[in-house]
C-alpha cells in the first residue's frame, strides 16, 4: 500500500469539532495530500512560524474527506499540540505529507479487529472506512470525558467502548474488552491492528503471540524531519532488518510495523 | 540586474553559497521531490563510516524548549562499500554539487576511504568530520586535538586533489589553532561549527532526554555562539571558511557572510522547512540589492570594511 509521493502543502482549517477541553477533530482542506493519502499514514505539521516549537510534529491521519480535506484528531499533549489545538477555522497549517508506509491487511484475513487506545483511535478509523465491512474496533478511555470520538462517530462505526471507570460502556480498559472478543473470533481469518500507549500495544503484542493472531502495529516516535533524513525515529526490532540493523525508521520503514517485528520492550521514548 | 551569487571554495566552484549540511539532507535523494535542488550550491551527503553503523540507543532526539534540538544518533549509516555502491551513483548528474562527509575511527581509516571514494567521479569535495559529539571513538576526540588533526588532514591530502574541507567542532579549546593546522596540512577550506554538547534530563522521571546522556545540540538558540567561532577562526586562517549553526533565515545567513564565511551550511532548519534555502537565497539577493552589491561574495567585505573603520577612529581618537 505503499505511496511515496510527498507533498508541502499550506492548508486552510475548515472545520473544528471540539469534542472536550483538550481534544478536537479538525479538517484541513489540503487537497494534494487529501489524493494522496493511505489509511495508516501522516502528515508533519509545521506548529509556528517561529521557533516555538522549532520541529515540526507528527498527526496520523483520521480520515480523507470530500477528496480534498484530510480529518486530524488533536490532543494537546504538549506544547505542539497544544498551540496546534488553539489554533481556528479559518487558520493556516503547514504541513507535509502524506508520510510513511501506511496499514497492510493481506486479503487472506476476513476480519479485522482494531483496538485503539485513546487518539491512537485516528490510523485505525481510517483503515475502517476503507474495510467498513467485518470490523470489529475496540476503543479504550480512561473516562467518558476522555473519549476521543464524538457520540455520532460510536454508532457510525459501531465503536466497542471501553472506559477505565465504567463510565461509558464496558468497565475496564481496551484490553479486557478485547479478550471478550477473542473467544469468539477465528484466529486464523483475524488481522489486529493496533494503535496507543506503547504499554498497552505491548500486552496486546503477547497476547497476540499466545493465540497466534496475526496483526500489525502504528507505532510512535520523536520525529525530526519524517522522511528518513534524520534517523532520530528509530524503533528496535525483534530481528535485524535488510541492512543487519536492530533499528528501523517510524517515519520511513513504519509507522505501521507487523506485530513480530518490533522489539516492545524498548519504548522508542525511553523506558 | 541579477545578483551573482557563485562562490568558490577552493577550486571548487558553486553556483550558490548555500549548503545542505550533512546528517540534515540524508544521502541526497529524500528531501528531492519537495526541495528546489538548485537553490543549494552543494548538499553534504550523510557522514560514511568505514562500516555500515546502526547508530545508538533510543531516544535519539529532544527538542529544548527554547526552540533548540538535542541528537545522538551516533552516525547511523550504511557504510563506505554500499554507499559507492548505491548511494553515490543516484547523485550522478544532480543539479548541486555533492560533498562527501567522512569519519572513521582511526586516522589510517580516513585515509582508506578517501581513497576508495576517489575511484567515484560523482563528488565534487571531500568533509572530513572531525567534530561528531555522538561517537565514542573519532569524532570530537580528533576534533579537539592538534596532532591528530594534523595526521589526518594530511592523510587525506595524500589520497585526492579534490578540495578538502574540515569540519570543526566549536567544543575545542584552541579552535583557531586547529583550523590552522588544518589550513597548513593542505585542507582547502574548515567548516564550523558542528554540534555543541548538551544535554536534558525529564525531572519527573529522572531521567535523560537521550539514552546516551549527552548529545549535539543544534538550532537557532546556538547561533550567535556559532557565528562568534566562526569570526574567530577567519580572523586565524586565509582559507574559504563554511559557518553554519543555527542559521534559519536570511538574516541569520547574512551574518554569517558579514562575519568573513565565503559560504553557509543549513542543518536543522531543513528539518522544519525542507525548502528553507530557497527562500534565504532569495533573502540574500534582495539584501544585496539593497546594499547595491553586485555579488554575494562582496558581503565579506562589507563589514570588514567598517570594523577598519571603527578601528582606525578608535585609533585616532
Amino acid at each position: 500500500m505503499k505511496n511515496s509521493k510527498i507533498f508541502q502543502e499550506i492548508g486552510m482549517i475548515v472545520d473544528k469539532e471540539e469534542l472536550n477541553s483538550t481534544t478536537a477533530i479538525v479538517h484541513v482542506h489540503s487537497p494534494n495530500i487529501a489524493k494522496h493519502s493511505i489509511p495508516g499514514q501522516f502528515v508533519h505539521i509545521r506548529i509556528s512560524d517561529t521557533f516555538n516549537p522549532l520541529l515540526r510534529r507528527p498527526f496520523s491521519i483520521q480520515n480523507v474527506i470530500e477528496q480534498d480535506n484530510i480529518e486530524l484528531l488533536i490532543r494537546s499533549y504538549g506544547r505542539g499540540s497544544s498551540y496546534l489545538l488553539q489554533k481556528k477555522i479559518g487558520d493556516e497549517v503547514n504541513l507535509l505529507g502524506p508520510l510513511g508506509n501506511g496499514w497492510s491487511v493481506p486479503s487472506r484475513f476476513k476480519t479485522i479487529v482494531g483496538v485503539s487506545g485513546g487518539v491512537g483511535v485516528a490510523p485505525i478509523l481510517f483503515l475502517q472506512n476503507h474495510f467498513p465491512e467485518n470490523f470489529i474496533h475496540i476503543l479504550g478511555a480512561k473516562t467518558v470525558g476522555e473519549l476521543p470520538v464524538s457520540r455520532k462517530m460510536i454508532q457510525q462505526y459501531d465503536l466497542k467502548i471501553a472506559t477505565e471507570d465504567g463510565s461509558y460502556g464496558f468497565y475496564g480498559n481496551a484490553i479486557d474488552l478485547f479478550l471478550e472478543y477473542i473467544q469468539q473470533l477465528d484466529v486464523h481469518s483475524t488481522f489486529l491492528v493496533t494503535c496507543g500507549p506503547w504499554k498497552m500495544m505491548h500486552e496486546l503484542q503477547k497476547i497476540a503471540k499466545n493465540f497466534n493472531l496475526s496483526g500489525a502495529i502504528s507505532a510512535e516516535a520523536r520525529m525530526g524531519c519524517a522522511v528518513g533524513v534524520c534517523q532520530g525515529c528509530a524503533i528496535t526490532l525483534v530481528t535485524p532488518s535488510k541492512l543487519n540493523s536492530c533499528f528501523a525508521l517510524c517515519c520511513k520503514d513504519g509507522p505501521i510495523f507487523t506485530l513480530e517485528q518490533i522489539n516492545m520492550e524498548v519504548n522508542p521514548f525511553g523506558n | 540586474m541579477g545578483i551573482d551569487t557563485s562562490c568558490k571554495i577552493g577550486k571548487l566552484q558553486l553556483t550558490t553559497p548555500i549548503i545542505a549540511a550533512s546528517g540534515c539532507f540524508g544521502y541526497g535523494t529524500e528531501y528531492s521531490e519537495i526541495c528546489d535542488l538548485k537553490a543549494f550550491g552543494a548538499i553534504v551527503t550523510k557522514t560514511i563510516t568505514p562500516q555500515p553503523r546502526v547508530g545508538n540507543s533510543t531516544p535519539r532526539i529532544w527538542e529544548t524548549p527554547n526552540g533548540g534540538m538535542l541528537n545522538s544518533i551516533g552516525l547511523a549509516n550504511v557504510g563506505i562499500d554500499c554507499y559507492i555502491k548505491q548511494k553515490l551513483p543516484e547523485l550522478k548528474n544532480y543539479p548541486t554539487k555533492i560533498i562527501v562527509s567522512i569519519a572513521g575511527n582511526t586516522i589510517s581509516e580516513y585515509g582508506e576511504m578517501v581513497e576508495k571514494l576517489d575511484a567515484s567521479d560523482v563528488w565534487a569535495a571531500l568533509e572530513i568530520n572531525i567534530s561528531c559529539p555522538n561517537v565514542k571513538e573519532g569524532g570530537i576526540s580528533f576534533g579537539t586535538n592538534t596532532r591528530m588533526t594534523q595526521d589526518l588532514v594530511k592523510i587525506c591530502r595524500e589520497k585526492t586533489t579534490r578540495p578538502i574541507i574540515v569540519k570543526l567542532t566549536p567544543m575545542a579549546t584552541s579552535l583557531s589553532e586547529i583550523a590552522k593546522v588544518c589550513e597548513d596540512n593542505g585542507a582547502d577550506a574548515v567548516s564550523l561549527v558542528n554540534t555543541y554538547v548538551g544535554m536534558a534530563i525529564d525531572i519527573y522521571s529522572l531521567k535523560p532526554r537521550i539514552a546516551t546522556i549527552t548529545a549535539g545540540y543544534s538550532g537557532p538558540p546556538i547561533k550567535p555562539m556559532a557565528l562568534a567561532r566562526v569570526w574567530e577562526v577567519v580572523n586565524a586562517v586565509s582559507i574559504p571558511v563554511i559557518g553554519m549553526g543555527g542559521i534559519c533565515c536570511g538574516e541569520d545567513a547574512i551574518e554569517f557572510f558579514l562575519a568573513g564565511a565565503t559560504a553557509i551550511e543549513i542543518g536543522t532548519m531543513i528539518y522544519v522547512e525542507p525548502n528553507i534555502a530557497k527562500n534565504i537565497l532569495n533573502d540574500i539577493t534582495h539584501y544585496c540589492t539593497l546594499k547595491n552589491l553586485v555579488s554575494t561574495s562582496q558581503l565579506a567585505g562589507l563589514f570588514l570594511k567598517t570594523r577598519e573603520f571603527n578601528t582606525t577612529c578608535t585609533i585616532s581618537g
